[in-house]
């Protein structure tokens, strides 16, 4: 009896938010009228009983001495070599998460109903963060490898559109296209981690706690199997690096997060502060029984995470509007919580992961008021208010701080190397090869007659909008409230 | 092998094309076909299980020294239905003015052709009806001018000939080769027909030609024709060597992921649909060449994806075409708020198209990827990484066509026949999905 409400409770901590996405997206498909509290109040209560059914899970377990769950809802589709397992798992990295996820999506919920009154995109809105909370919590509770790549493609596809939310104006658009070609990017290695762990071990689900397969010390949550060889070992870990550092805007590919900040305020508050930033990490510390085994791996996750808390904690410093400021501060923290994963210090991670999410968001969702108070401050004493992080001017040479400012205006010049080098010389290179064979089409077609051209490229060619569109938006393109402005 | 059911859709088909082709009015038309793609997917849909139930057709039976099944087995059991769900989607969604009654009956004659591959099984008749696809495309190109995007003698029917005439000819020569005991040339024949049907890199320069000018309806009811998939499954169910069975794989897999990049780079919109068709095709053939269960089974849901995803995503782009006029792709200057269900049912295919998780093409991706694994590390990366190219082709066409501008031309939302065909394909996409049914 014990055992059916437990797992009852844990596929009902993904089900309720997915429930409540479907029913809207039947209604919206059939152009229904709908009133916004039923919209919002259903979301709401996903996520309230999705919730209290993490808690209820997590009490049940704790009281029983249990250390993890387990789901399998039996296999989704397969031949007899490769199958699909729907495997989920409740341990005390999934749960906590979990609750986390749905207490922030239930918050953000409950804030929105106001926030976005009478906005035109009030149902999409409430339909996104159904569906991105569902996926989320699929992250956090698959005990397949495989489920998680599901969740994850949920996760960015919800987190790209709701940058683009304010459809409207180009910006947004063009901002959530990006951020939707970096995760995009990096779901290939997430892919290629789940193909290469199931070719290595001939599993892709759980086996058990991370104790028993091979990892220094008892983290007392599930890992998967480990590979045999260090080679398989890293490389499974670096794909699974790469799929983390998109999600987690990790150098030198965060260059979307600050940009994200285009979406309404609850959505940033949500994703880019707390929870979507936090499955790069998240997916690290689930998978961490996989790459333990190859130090290389090891190694470069702590540099990464370094290299973006001092390349982010530089650069936020420059910016001139809060949201900035704060996505910054976002990826400054969560690169000092990726270098805690590849130190090994699991626990401290999983618990920074926590409160840096919950500050986070509280702090976004305060950023609009803030600007406000921050003038009726001034206004009261009198005189601006006094700068703040002056300590540093001492510390920092002259010279370097000309050099590091603009360092941190350009960003690092990471948007303009990959925009140059990476993308535009893939753009080129594919131009010439499309020129030449659309010549042979050509001739084909007519002989030598010459004709006008097809208008396969006009101007520009390549990723106009996709490619990275650092110039010109790289400033200051969000204020406190940025995404009201046109 | 006779097929009886294949054969009655497609005898169904030829008969509206007949009726269609004397209809003037092009509305008329439309609703007469899609009266009739209707008709031929519930005839495919309910004749299998009401035979299992009344049995007029028990197993295989000989007439008259043929082989007469209701249904062909194994993986070619679902290709009829994907034919008929993919021919009502072009039919209700082909715009009027580049669709007129002719192109109609010819668009529904492509789909008896494609019907017919699938009720007739056999080696003189798969290449008559190769033939007569193609030479159906070509007689409705040549007649046209290339459709409404053409200019009359721009040479889109001598390109298509320049490549399909060798295609039928390599395809009708390496099967009599193959059926004289010449079994390893006939077959090299075979597959490099296949090749050119499927626009496989470097036999594919005809294809985005094709796509950007051909009349939308005509290109997907020809690149939804199962013939390449039926020869090719039939290839490596008898004489596919293994080591041309891995460079067909090999050459699939490049196709995949040059053509997903050559997508996701391109400033028109036709082109890019084409350049993802073509790493769609690249896919299958990849997965066909495999020899993985895994990987065959997922190369035929990919092509049932396709054949439904692919089209819902074609048309869609065809009926906005409709609307706005030519599409470009530059910067974003659509508005989604006037045409919220063609952007959805848009995206939607699209995303299925590209192996999106919670439609059926997560499920033949995955098992394509999981299936060629054992083929070699260079095929599998090219997969992995073509359907994440796909996936980044797809987002760009939504966001540049359909947000990033306050205007609009006041143009409309889906029409009921257009909402009926696209609720069919996404319900069919998703609840594949959820249900996946493995070949």
């Amino acid at each position: 009896m014990s055992d059916t409400v437990q797992q009852f409770l844990l596929l009902s901590i993904v089900g309720f938010p997915l429930c409540a996405f479907a029913l809207m997206a039947v209604f919206a498909w059939q152009g229904r009228r709908r009133v916004e509290r039923a919209v919002s109040t259903a979301v709401v209560l996903a996520f309230g009983l999705a919730m209290a059914s993490a808690i209820a899970l997590a009490c049940m377990m704790l009281g029983g001495g249990q250390r993890m769950v387990t789901v399998s809802v039996g296999t989704w589709f397969g031949t007899g070599e490769s199958e699909f397992h729907l495997l989920l798992v409740g341990d005390r990295l999934s749960l906590p998460f979990a609750v986390l996820t749905a207490l922030l999506s239930g918050l953000i919920g409950v804030f929105s109903q106001r926030y976005l009154h009478k906005e035109p995109g009030y149902l999409r809105f409430y339909m996104l963060l159904a569906l991105f909370g569902a996926g989320v919590e699929l992250v956090a509770l698959a005990g397949a490898l495989e489920l998680t790549f599901v969740g994850w493609e949920l996760a960015g596809l919800t987190s790209a559109l709701l940058i683009a939310f304010f459809h409207e104006r180009r910006k947004p658009v063009e901002h959530g296209l990006r951020a939707f070609l970096t995760y995009r990017a990096c779901d290939v290695g997430l892919l290629a981690a789940v193909v290469w762990l199931h070719h290595a071990t001939g599993s892709s689900t759980v086996t058990g706690a991370l104790a028993g397969t091979g990892v220094q010390g008892d983290s007392g949550w599930a890992g998967f199997q480990a590979p045999t060889s260090t080679w398989d070992a890293f490389l499974i870990g670096l794909p699974l690096l790469w799929a983390s550092m998109g999600k987690a805007a990790q150098v030198p590919l965060g260059g979307w997060l600050p940009r994200a900040m285009e979406g309404p305020t609850p959505s940033s508050a949500v994703f880019y502060g707390a929870i979507s930033v936090s499955l790069g990490p998240y997916l690290l510390l689930r998978t961490e029984s996989v790459w333990s085994g190859a130090p290389a791996v090891r190694i470069a996750i702590v540099a990464v995470g370094a290299l973006t808390a001092v390349h982010a904690t530089l650069v936020g410093r420059a910016q001139t509007d809060i949201k900035s400021t704060l996505a910054y501060a976002s990826m400054t923290q969560i690169g000092v919580i990726l270098a805690e994963v590849g130190l090994g210090l699991r626990y401290l991670a999983l618990a920074h992961l926590i409160a840096h999410a919950a500050l986070r968001s509280a702090q976004i969702l305060r950023s609009p008021s803030l600007i406000h108070d921050h003038h009726h401050l001034e206004q009261a004493t009198g005189r601006p208010l006094p700068p703040t992080g002056r300590y540093l001017d001492r510390l920092v040479p002259a010279g370097t701080q000309a050099w590091l400012y603009r360092y941190a205006l350009e960003r690092g010049y990471f948007d303009a190397w990959l925009r140059d080098h990476v993308v535009g010389g893939l753009a080129r290179l594919v131009r010439r090869a499309e020129s030449l064979d659309d010549r042979w089409a050509r001739l084909l077609s007519t002989g030598w007659t010459p004709l006008p051209h097809t208008g396969a490229r006009t101007e520009p060619a390549g990723l106009s909008v996709a490619a990275v569109t650092a110039e010109g938006e790289g400033r200051g393109e969000t204020t406190g409230r940025g995404e009201q402005e046109s | 092998m006779i097929a009886l059911v294949p054969l009655l859709v497609a005898a169904l088909f030829l008969a509206s094309s007949a009726v269609v082709s004397r209809i003037a009015d092009p509305q008329a038309a439309r609703r007469t076909a899609v009266y009739c793609a209707s008709a031929a997917t519930a005839l495919s849909i309910v004749l299998p299980p009401l035979n299992r139930s009344v049995f007029f057709v028990t197993g295989k039976q000989q007439v008259a020294g043929l082989t007469v099944v209701a249904l062909p087995e194994g993986a070619a059991r679902l290709v009829i239905v994907v034919t008929c769900a993919a021919g009502l989607l072009v039919v209700a969604m082909s715009p009027l003015a580049s669709h007129p009654p002719a192109t109609m009956a010819r668009i529904l004659q492509v789909l008896a052709v494609s019907s017919g591959f699938v009720a007739v099984r056999h080696a003189a008749v798969a290449v008559v009806l190769w033939a007569l696809s193609a030479w159906l495309v070509w007689a409705g190109l040549r007649r046209d001018g290339g459709g409404e995007g053409a200019r009359r003698g721009d040479g889109l029917d001598r390109l298509f000939a320049v490549y399909h005439v060798p295609g039928v000819l390599l395809f009708g020569v390496g099967t009599a080769l193959a059926g004289a005991g010449l079994r390893v040339t006939g077959t090299v024949l075979v597959v490099l027909a296949i090749m050119i049907r499927f626009a496989v890199i470097p036999l594919h320069s005809w294809y985005p030609r094709f796509v950007e000018r051909a009349p939308l309806g005509v290109v997907v009811a020809f690149g939804t024709a199962p013939l390449g998939v039926l020869a090719q499954l039939d290839l490596s169910a008898t004489a596919l060597s293994a080591s041309l069975a891995h460079d067909v794989a090999l050459v699939g897999g490049l196709t995949a992921i040059v053509a997903s990049v050559f997508g996701v780079l391109q400033n028109n919109a036709r082109r890019a649909l084409a350049f993802l068709m073509m790493s769609q095709t690249g896919l299958v053939a990849c997965g066909l060449g495999n020899g993985s269960q895994a990987a065959v089974s997922g190369a035929v849901l990919t092509w049932e994806v396709s054949a439904l995803a692919v089209s819902g995503f074609a048309m869609a782009l065809a009926a906005l075409e409709a609307r706005r006029g030519t599409l470009s792709l530059v910067v974003p200057s659509g508005n989604f708020a006037r045409t919220p269900r063609l952007a959805v049912a848009f995206l939607l295919c699209g995303l299925a198209t590209a192996g999106f998780p919670l439609s059926l093409g997560f499920a033949g991706g995955h098992l394509l990827i999981h299936g060629s694994v054992a083929e070699s590390p260079l095929v599998w990366l090219a997969l992995i990484g073509a359907v994440g190219v796909n996936g980044m082709t797809v987002m760009r066409c939504f966001f540049t066509l359909f947000a990033g501008s306050r205007v609009h031309s006041g143009e409309r939302d889906l029409v009921p026949l257009e909402t009926y065909a696209l609720t069919m394909a996404i319900g069919a996409l998703l609840l594949g999905g959820v249900f996946p049914v493995v070949p």
